[in-house]
């Protein structure tokens, strides 16, 4: 099996958090959002910092997989600071460099901006961990529901979610077989530069997407013998709902986001 | 029963027949085995038992319902169930469970109707405890299993297996062909097995052979068994034993046919 390990994958676990209905937490995520961008203080921050950190504690997610998705936005967050406290020739200095400068305001903002992206990353990915991929596009389909009223396809979008996900190890597995089967012939994926090794995936890419057209047309075919003709009219062998907990989470969230966006 | 009243199918108009003429029935109760070689138009006989295909000329009927007139098209689709080659060409759900409960969802049932028929039917193919694994961490007959548990969940009248075995090793082989035999001769339905697979010829009730889009053969698996000829223009090959078993007998041993596998020429010859 080829890894597909990313930032934010499922986590499974039994916590409160994951037990959460998956509309709800897009509806808390969503609203968390909204009040990270009406945030103006350091003190509306430290509430925020310490919501994330409860439900990262109470959602039994190790700590380093939340920490990985900061990784990937290290580099924005030192970009972020230092492009705020370095100014040409400030009044209140607080470390020279030539005519280039650290500034205490600068310094400031600088740091509230990349401790918000942090928040961001950390907070919206605790909602892929502790969420299946699977709970997650029913949650789509529920949240996105009202658009069903303007003839937005919706739960054709969910059902088409479902299967690309469903499809992920199969088309891996896939992949690995083509791989081997060309490196039988000579090939080879990891010599020379990055150039020549991403015109290596050529051979690979081509015969996957055939097979992809392929799979994807009989699948079409098997889906019709069992009456799938739309989502409409169709039901669910688990029905989701909101229930209290759902509700109170979501309030929850939204308390905090007037708190810290009227009040601190 | 399904009806082919004079069917002829082209895939395209300047191609050439695909099906010519057939005639045929599969009563409910019923185990019919349809082979023929490649090209013989057999895959095309399955896609037109529940209308994914149209007939360029004649008639499909199950009990009764045209398979093509959109009135009855959706209900003809859920009284024949369909099982193909490739199971990962006819998995949708992320799980087990959410697989199988895809046609009944379909169908718009309440959920709870749809748990009792989804535990159900993965009971029937020996998949009960397996309801939250996912697809691709299954084997290829367990995958090939819950297919058919996913046509069975639609609760249908007729089944129609598209060489449901040829992915399949001799273990998994044996346990579909198991399957299809109990539902046609303990539940009642209507199976059809188009196959390569001789081993599924022997357990069938009838056996039909096509030919260039042509019916060639109707009749008793013994029948086809023995003639030789007709073996070879189905596009089938006898197993070692049962050559041995054709070899013997013409030497005026007495072996009983159809003796499809090494045990049962054994014995005739102890005994």
């Amino acid at each position: 099996m080829m890894r597909i390990t990313g930032i934010g994958q499922y986590v499974p676990a039994d916590s409160p958090v994951h037990r959460l209905d998956a509309a709800a937490k897009i509806g808390v995520v969503a609203v968390f959002t909204v009040a990270l961008f009406l945030v103006h203080g350091f003190a509306g921050l430290a509430v925020l910092a310490a919501t994330v950190a409860g439900a990262t504690a109470v959602s039994r997610v190790p700590v380093r997989a939340v920490a990985r998705g900061l990784k990937a936005v290290a580099l924005i967050m030192v970009l972020t600071i230092v492009a705020n406290a370095l100014r040409w020739q400030p009044a209140d200095a607080l470390v020279r460099l030539g005519p280039l400068a650290v500034d205490g305001t600068g310094l400031r903002t600088g740091v509230f901006f990349a401790v918000r992206i942090m928040l961001l990353v950390t907070g919206t990915s605790l909602l892929t961990l502790t969420t299946s991929p699977v709970q997650l596009a029913g949650g789509i389909e529920r949240v996105l529901a009202p658009l069903k009223a303007v003839r937005v396809p919706v739960g054709d979008l969910a059902m088409t979610l479902t299967i690309a996900l469903r499809f992920i190890p199969t088309t891996a597995e896939e992949a690995e077989g083509i791989m081997t089967a060309q490196q039988a012939r000579g090939a080879s994926f990891d010599a020379g530069g990055p150039i020549a090794r991403a015109r290596a995936y050529a051979p690979v890419l081509v015969p996957l997407f055939f097979q992809l057209f392929r799979r994807a047309d009989a699948l079409a075919t098997a889906m019709e013998a069992r009456c799938y003709r739309g989502s409409g009219g169709r039901t669910r062998l688990v029905e989701d709902r909101m229930r209290t907990a759902d509700w109170v989470a979501l309030l929850a969230t939204g308390t905090l986001l007037v708190v810290v966006g009227v009040l601190l | 029963m399904i009806r082919f009243d004079s069917v002829s199918f082209r895939y395209r108009g300047d191609a050439p027949l695909a099906l010519d003429g057939v005639c045929l029935a599969l009563e409910a109760g019923e185990l019919v085995a349809v082979v023929g070689a490649n090209g013989s138009g057999k895959s095309t006989l399955a896609r037109l038992c529940d209308g994914l295909l149209e007939p360029t000329s004649g008639s499909v009927t199950v009990d009764g319902l045209d398979s093509v007139d959109p009135a009855s098209l959706w209900k003809v689709r859920s009284m024949v169930g369909m099982v193909f080659q490739d199971p990962d060409d006819q998995i949708v759900g992320t799980v087990v469970e959410e697989d199988c409960a895809f046609g009944p969802e379909n169908l718009g049932l309440p959920s709870d109707e749809i748990r009792v028929r989804v535990d159900s039917s993965l009971r029937a193919v020996g998949l009960d405890g397996l309801e939250r694994r996912e697809p691709h961490l299954l084997s290829e007959g367990q995958k090939q299993r819950l297919a058919v548990a996913g046509a069975l969940a639609m609760r249908p009248r007729y089944l129609v297996f598209d060489e449901p075995t040829a992915m399949l090793d001799p273990v998994g082989r044996r346990a579909v062909l198991e399957i299809t035999e109990r539902l046609a001769h303990a539940e009642g339905h209507g199976v059809l097995v188009v196959s390569h697979d001789i081993g599924g010829v022997a357990r069938a009730d009838r056996v039909i052979g096509l030919a260039g889009g042509r019916v060639v053969f109707d009749g008793a698996p013994e029948g086809l068994m023995d003639d030789a000829s007709m073996l070879l223009r189905v596009g089938l090959s006898l197993p070692p034993a049962a050559r041995l078993a054709a070899a013997l007998r013409a030497r005026g041993l007495d072996v009983p046919a159809p003796a499809a596998d090494a045990e049962s020429v054994v014995a005739s010859l102890w005994r």
